[in-house]
This record gives structure tokens, C-alpha cells and sequence, in this order.
């Protein structure tokens, strides 16, 4: 029997890397990166979108990306679905498989909080409960040019475009 | 058999697309993210509709920690870019923005949130 440990709300303190961390890991996998792809519980729809990555149109082997088929030669574990309770545990040991400095990146929307499946007695919900998320690309499912910007975003070699508004309500007063 | 494979890729040329060195624009009628415009919104007088209508609960109202203030979150992690809200929205305060790049390094910045004026009285109460 194996036991995992839930986190009920991420712990910042392992959900943020350190700076000096990011950049370190940024250097170093600035020009090479090999993913593991899991799927933990996804309908299928963010796979078709991944697969589109390596086909000529937007082929990402030429930003230095490739995809592997062994965690042990993975930096970046690439995360789809809504984390069925089944694969809690696969997707522990696929990360503890990965040599360090690992990178995690959930995709879709299911990953990244539930989509339409959200928190039951058979999904976990989101990938933050179980691993730290460096970055989360939304999207059912992102399109392959979102996939690529998450990545680079990852990496450090894009700019990072949505960001926390508060808008302001009501400027005239009441209706 | 080989001279014609050659000619039939000097005539396409490049397919691969520029990104990320220049933008590849997206097809038409591409739903990116709903956009919400604080201003058009009617939460205040009580319009839920869009709360209502979205199935993966991306549109919320929530409780702010003080207890007291609720808000309105519209938060694009879980959101599936159904558009639903964009054509239930009595006001047209939403509506479908075109940008693909919605990668974030941390879910609060996935987050547009409406804070509701409420009027609390000297006792504390609304």
C-alpha cells in the first residue's frame, strides 16, 4: 500500500522556485529540454494538440524541445488530465524518477484546476495538490502555439502575458 | 521518383511557422479567453447570469477573507473557453479576445476579479 500526502492548498514555499533557483534552471536548460508526457485521467483532447508539436508546421525540435519516453531522461514532466486518484501514484514516481532540477508544467484546464471534471471522489482536481506547478497553461485544450509559449515561459525565453486585474466597477456610480 | 519528391518541396517551401520569432496570427473565430470589462458589469445590481451558466465554475462569486466583501472572479485556469458567458452577458460586459498566450507561472495571475461595492452601514451590516 502506498501512501501519499494531499496537500489540501499548495504550499508556496514549494510551489515558487527561488530565483537564483529559476535562473539556474533556465541556463541550463535554456537550449535543451527533453519532456515526459503523462496523461493522469485526460480525455484525449490535450494529447492531439501535443502530438501537433513535432509535426512540420510547428515542429518545436528546431526551439530545442523533444520529447522522451523515459522520465530518467526528462527535465520537464508535462502533466494532462484531471489527475485521476489511479495515477497519484504513477505520477509520484515518474517525478522521482526525474533527475533534478525538474521542471513541472500542468496543461489544460483540467490539470490546471479541475476543468469540467473538478474535485471528486475519483479526481484529485488539480496537479498542484500533489506536485509543485512551475507553469500552468490553460486552455480544453491549449492550442500548440499556447503549448509552446508555456514552454518557452518555462524556460524563461518568453514573456509571461495574462496577469492578476482588478477592475474597477462602477466608475458612473449606481445604474 | 526522387526528383519529384525534391521539386514538390522546393515548390511548398517552408511550412513551419514563424512563432515565437513573429506572431502567427490565429484562424477567425478563434475563441482565446473571455475578456471581462468592469465598467459594463451589472454583479452590483444582482445580474448573476454568467455565474449561473458556466459549467466549470471559472466565473465565481467568492467571500474575500475579511468575511465581509464578496467579489467576482473570472479565473481562466479552469475556464474552457465555451463562450457560453460571452452570450448569456445581458450588458456585453464579456466578450472573446483572440489571444492564445495564456501561460501563467502562478494561478492568481490567471485571475480578473470584480470587487462589489457594498454599501455597510457604520454597525457593520450591508
Amino acid at each position: 500500500m502506498v501512501t501519499f500526502e494531499l496537500l489540501d492548498e499548495p504550499d508556496s514555499s514549494i510551489t515558487e522556485p527561488s530565483t537564483a533557483l529559476r535562473r539556474q534552471i533556465q541556463h541550463l536548460f535554456g537550449r535543451s529540454l527533453h519532456i515526459r508526457h503523462v496523461d493522469a485521467g485526460s480525455c484525449n483532447g490535450c494529447e492531439s494538440e501535443i502530438k501537433l508539436l513535432t509535426s512540420p508546421y510547428y515542429d518545436i525540435h528546431r526551439l530545442g524541445i523533444f520529447f522522451t519516453t523515459t522520465p530518467r531522461h526528462a527535465d520537464l514532466l508535462l502533466v494532462t488530465g484531471a489527475i485521476t486518484r489511479a495515477m497519484v501514484d504513477p505520477l509520484q514516481r515518474t517525478y522521482a524518477a526525474m533527475p533534478e532540477p525538474r521542471l513541472v508544467v500542468a496543461t489544460g484546464a483540467c490539470a490546471c484546476d479541475g476543468g469540467i471534471f473538478g474535485r471528486s471522489c475519483l479526481t484529485l482536481g488539480r496537479l498542484s495538490a500533489i506536485l509543485p506547478v512551475d507553469t500552468y497553461i490553460p486552455g480544453c485544450p491549449p492550442t500548440p502555439l499556447a503549448l509552446i509559449h508555456g514552454l518557452l515561459l518555462t524556460l524563461g525565453r518568453a514573456e509571461q502575458r495574462l496577469h492578476r486585474q482588478i477592475l474597477a466597477h462602477h466608475a458612473d456610480g449606481k445604474a | 521518383m526522387e526528383l519529384g519528391w525534391l521539386l514538390r518541396g522546393w515548390r511548398t517551401g517552408i511550412v513551419t511557422t514563424p512563432y515565437p520569432t513573429r506572431p502567427d496570427p490565429p484562424p477567425q473565430g478563434f475563441r482565446g479567453r473571455p475578456q471581462l470589462d468592469g465598467e459594463r458589469c451589472r454583479i452590483d445590481d444582482g445580474c448573476t447570469v454568467c455565474v449561473e451558466v458556466c459549467l466549470p465554475r471559472a466565473l465565481r462569486l467568492e467571500t474575500v477573507p475579511n468575511g465581509l466583501d464578496r467579489r467576482l472572479v473570472l479565473d481562466l485556469l479552469p475556464c474552457i473557453m465555451c463562450g457560453l458567458c460571452v452570450q448569456a452577458c445581458p450588458t456585453g460586459a464579456l466578450h472573446m479576445q483572440s489571444d492564445g498566450e495564456l501561460a501563467v507561472r502562478s494561478p492568481q495571475d490567471a485571475q480578473t476579479i470584480v470587487p462589489l461595492e457594498m454599501e455597510v452601514s457604520s454597525d457593520g451590516h450591508i
